[in-house]
């Protein structure tokens, strides 16, 4: 994670900010308690497999020209609820309100306007899921938080995991080979890690740069606000009652790979900066302008998802994130490379033995799951742990999975 | 790069509390600010050297205040 000041030839980076471009998280509530999901697991995550397209590639299940693409690109989450696509209150509970309103789509190629006019409503592969989760009593860390946020004891909640899919990829593949191109001949930058091309913010290329990641961010809250309302028709038909009789409305949506313009104290001096966080999530405190009204008194929420086996947390930003600059961790961490984690575990012992221990998963790949095998993953209680201790994140309630549907 | 795979430098960390851990601007040249990582010591000793790599690069990069930070979940990506 680093900042950059802007106004002191401070640059942007694509790998500072990583490929998947706004790739993040989405917490949703409902009023069912774990008993009454329970018996409908299976049920639940194979409607979900069959509604939620998942994998490497595949075509999402909304269907757009590239014209209507381009205004998706420019108007994120607020394209998604203006065309039927969730409630207008899931925009209030996501950052940035949903919208980059800085993204310019004619800054994207054409290149990834092809690679991505088709994939909005996909989960995507790798680490991406979408999961039902138990909020067991003992897991809840913060009582008052908790209660004020909509989570009570054994409560079943919603979360899932995507990002820009290919659209966010070509785009930092795009400005990364421009970059490589321009930054040391114009800009007298010296390329010591090509993964680290960058350009000066305030350069035409650094500014078509942040207009094009915008739209890639864009993307993403178009792809979780549609996702979204497939999982609540999928507990809509389950349970014979519409998503608004389930209280399926949203805690937060946070992003753990995206920069953004933020201003903070330096020095004694306030300064305008780009925070590029990657693989981190922001994690404001009490009263920053960031945080939408609804809980600014609180500080932000905060999502960190660990693997499909251990769970995941939801935390606030506490009083002294200023000192990493209102970021904290957003995972757990993988501890091996997934070629590894494929040699030591099989899949299909591994859904089969998560089966016996109460989560059902189902996954477009076996190979997929051993490489999310909860192994091959750093301990998220330790995590979250170090992020509590160094006061910028607190842990709100621990959440594990009973479900998941795997991309 | 893979894992565990290169000669990445085992780098000094300056304590500066449990949680707080620094390495010096003076690892690498062109570092304009130190590294400051954030985790318990346990899992300081478990990340991938190549994570310190990656940070110090970043320390490097035109215009970056106060620490190139890592969190406590740092680990090596390529997305």
């Amino acid at each position: 994670m680093a900042a950059t000041d802007i106004n002191d030839g401070g640059i942007i980076s694509p790998g500072g900010i990583g490929f998947d471009v706004n790739c993040g998280m989405r917490l949703v509530l409902t009023n069912l308690t774990h008993d009454q999901v329970k018996p409908h697991i299976k049920t639940i995550v194979d409607k979900l497999f069959q509604k939620i397209p998942a994998g490497v590639g595949g075509a999402g299940f909304v269907r757009l020209t590239k014209d209507q693409f381009r205004k998706v690109l420019m108007e994120g989450g607020h394209w998604a609820v203006n065309n039927g696509y969730g409630w207008k209150d899931d925009l209030d509970r996501t950052e940035l309100n949903g919208i980059a309103s800085w993204a310019d789509v004619g800054k994207v190629s054409s290149r990834a306007i092809e690679r991505g006019y088709n994939q909005i409503g996909t989960l995507g592969s790798g680490n991406h899921y979408c999961e039902i989760q138990w909020v067991k009593p003992e897991n809840i860390k913060d009582e008052r938080l908790a209660k004020k946020w909509g989570i009570f004891p054994n409560q079943i909640v919603i979360m899932f995991h995507t990002g820009s899919r290919g659209e966010g990829h070509q785009i930092a593949t795009d400005y990364l080979t421009l970059f490589l191109q321009v930054m040391e001949r114009k800009y007298g930058i010296k390329i010591l890690d090509r993964e680290l091309a960058c350009a000066p913010f305030n350069s035409t290329e650094g500014q078509d740069y942040f207009k094009a990641m915008g739209c890639a961010v864009n993307f993403s809250f178009a792809n979780r606000q549609t996702i979204l309302q497939r999982v609540r028709e999928v507990f809509s038909e389950v349970f014979k009652k519409d998503a608004e009789s389930l209280g399926m409305h949203m805690v937060f949506d946070i992003a753990h790979n995206r920069a953004t313009l933020e201003k903070h104290k330096i020095d004694g001096e306030m300064k305008e900066v780009l925070v590029h966080r990657k693989g981190a999530t922001a994690a404001y405190y009490s009263g920053r302008e960031e945080i939408p009204k609804m809980y600014k008194e609180d500080g932000s929420p905060v999502i960190i998802g660990g693997s499909m086996e251990t769970g995941s947390y939801l935390l606030v930003g506490s009083e002294k994130s200023e000192h990493t600059f209102c970021s904290t961790a957003h995972g757990s961490g993988r501890t091996m490379s997934r070629s590894r984690a494929k040699r030591l575990w099989r899949g299909e012992d591994l859904l089969r033995d998560m089966e016996k221990r109460g989560i059902y998963v189902k996954s477009v790949s076996f190979a997929g799951v051993a490489e999310e095998a909860g192994g091959a993953y750093k301990d998220i209680d330790e995590v979250i742990e170090a992020t509590r201790i160094a006061g910028i994140s607190r842990p709100v309630c621990k959440l594990i999975p009973i479900g998941n549907l795997k991309g | 790069m893979p894992f565990g795979y290169g000669d990445f430098k085992k780098p000094t960390f300056k304590k500066i509390s449990d949680v707080e851990w620094i390495i010096e601007k003076n690892f690498k040249q062109g570092m304009k600010v130190p590294v400051k990582v954030v985790a318990t010591k346990k899992l300081v000793d478990g990340m991938d050297l190549q994570v310190y790599d990656q940070a110090t690069n970043v320390a490097t990069l035109p215009g970056i205040q106060k620490f190139s930070y890592v969190m406590p979940d740092g680990h090596i990506s390529s997305s």
